[in-house]
């Protein structure tokens, strides 16, 4: 199969954008900022911006150029033996993207409830009760039975996220190009929308005010990592099989830059669009902003919708933008996701591309359905737990510490120099091979204490289990079982 | 706003706009 390549520079930025840039740039930033000292936390923030994301997006676009190939190949250029590694990362991404489609399809059908703002004067009861008809806690770990209106929303996202990918680069370039600038518009419209709002500003100050003995705290600092970490689609092989097509000569170094700080720029707007709206709703109500802040699921189809509701005017065309843009900002991480999976095995398939991604996405759609019944948010929750907490960062640890110390951070960043718009000095070894491991296996031992100590969530303890421990086992049994059979080399 | 909640967003909107916008002059410079 030929290589595929980039049509431009431009559409592999977007590209790259698009999939760090997810629903948690706007459910999950936002908070964890106001949570963590305010304005303070983009202090640590930007920190391990420039420390840890930009240095971890310049070793992957570089493992992808150097390889031009995925995630597998570019850990057996490494080393042999660690081939593994990289079908662990993008078996990690096949499984988030499954249950991801899950919350596009929710995505989907309250795009559809907006028209007549359905979820009514009580989002919440509507939300859990009649959308997800979410079986009591009691009862997690039960399925109950497949709620349609989601099954429907799946099978469309499924549908879009093969139109998204099916011949390649070639489709995604021109996805992009309206997936990415779309959301940043929305965006824009809701923050002039929300600042414009009684309160607002009461709720930006929740959101901006900087309490500086926050950053004494260690975990504001891990909290600020963690954030950049998750957000730029690190460790899932994306970078690395979207890099793979970038043509010879390619930029390195400028393009992770303008990524990580395109990543971080869409949070930020995602902040002043959520706060704005938050101090709004706490002056309708007449109470303190903290006490209406929520993140999340709970964000986006409860308290995003109740303010909706409440709006003056145009109610309906805010709440069609407003989740027009969370399926935009989502869709590119859903697809890349995939792309990154299928740039593993391309080598290794005897059929036809299109078809290949037809099967996978058919496949991918059958194994969301459990997530699609009265018990799969439960499911959902603890799995991505597990996932996030303990594989996407071993891989990230790994990966930085096979390039820094076998692979040699110096040969990396000679490579990467060659060809980019600004040379990157040793700083960018030590943050590879001191900086980012040390935090990076901080947070995985803090994870482990935490879940020796508590069961997550308060689920039951074979619920934890079998997504958690053993549903990893799983993925490393079967990407140790692939790197085996699967010898075929770079 | 207080004082500090406008100066982190200047802080903020001057490192990030700032930066992309530095970063895209760099790319086509050439």
């Amino acid at each position: 199969m030929d290589h595929q390549h980039w049509k431009n520079r431009g559409v592999f930025i977007l590209a790259a954008v698009g999939s760090a840039v997810g629903l948690g740039n706007v459910w999950r930033f936002p908070y964890i900022a106001y949570s963590n000292g305010g304005g303070a936390f983009l202090i640590p923030y930007f920190v391990a911006l420039f420390v840890a994301g930009v240095p971890l997006l310049i070793l992957e676009f570089s493992l992808g150029r150097m390889v031009q190939k995925g995630a597998p190949q570019a850990m057996e250029y490494i080393k042999k033996e660690f081939k593994w590694l990289g079908w662990f990362a993008i078996l990690i991404g096949s499984t988030i993207v499954v249950y991801y489609a899950v919350i596009m399809s929710w995505c989907f059908g309250y795009l559809i409830y907006s028209f007549t703002l359905k979820w009514g004067a009580n989002p919440e009861t509507f939300f859990y009760g009649k959308y997800l008809g979410l079986l009591p806690f009691e009862k997690a770990g039960h399925f109950g039975g497949v709620q349609i209106p989601i099954l429907i929303g799946l099978a469309v996202t499924w549908i879009w996220i093969f139109l998204s990918i099916f011949k390649g680069v070639d489709s995604v370039g021109k996805v992009v190009l309206v997936t990415v600038p779309l959301p940043v518009l929305i965006l824009v419209i809701l923050i002039i929308r929300g600042v414009t709002l009684p309160g607002a500003l009461d709720g930006l100050n929740y959101f901006l005010s900087p309490n500086f003995k926050a950053l004494l705290n260690p975990d504001v600092w891990i909290a600020a990592f963690s954030q950049v970490f998750f957000s730029m689609s690190i460790g899932f092989g994306i970078m690395i099989a979207y890099a793979s097509y970038l043509p010879d000569g390619s930029d390195i170094n400028n393009n992770a830059l303008l990524a990580g700080l395109l990543d971080a720029l869409i949070a930020f707007m995602g902040g002043l669009a959520v706060f704005s709206v938050l101090g709004y709703l706490a002056y309708t109500k007449g109470v303190a902003v903290p006490e209406v802040v929520t993140s999340g699921p709970g964000l986006a189809f409860i308290t995003y919708p109740t303010i909706l509701s409440l709006l003056p005017f145009w109610a309906q065309f805010f709440s069609v933008l407003f989740f027009i843009m969370l399926l935009t900002l989502g869709i590119d991480s859903a697809f890349s996701l995939v792309e990154a999976f299928v740039a593993g095995v391309e080598d290794y398939i005897k059929i036809k591309r299109e078809t290949f991604i037809a099967i996978v996405c058919f496949v991918a759609f059958i194994l969301g359905i459990p997530f699609a019944t009265r018990g799969g948010l439960y499911y959902l929750d603890v799995i991505d737990h597990y996932l996030t907490s303990f594989g996407l960062i071993f891989v990230g640890l790994l990966e930085s510490i096979l390039v820094g110390w076998v692979l040699g951070s110096n040969q990396v960043r000679e490579f990467a120099n060659l060809t980019s718009d600004f040379k990157i000095g040793k700083w960018w070894d030590i943050s590879i091979k001191f900086i980012i491991p040390i935090i990076l296996g901080a947070m995985l031992i803090i994870n482990f204490v935490n879940s020796i100590n508590k069961v997550y969530g308060g689920y039951p303890l074979w619920l934890n289990i079998v997504a958690g421990p053993v549903w990893i086992a799983i993925l490393l049994t079967i990407s140790l079982y692939l790197s085996y059979k699967l010898r075929k080399g770079v | 706003m207080s004082a500090g909640a406008w100066i982190m967003l200047i802080f903020a909107t001057v490192i990030l706009l700032g930066g992309s916008l530095f970063s895209i002059y760099l790319a086509i410079r050439k």
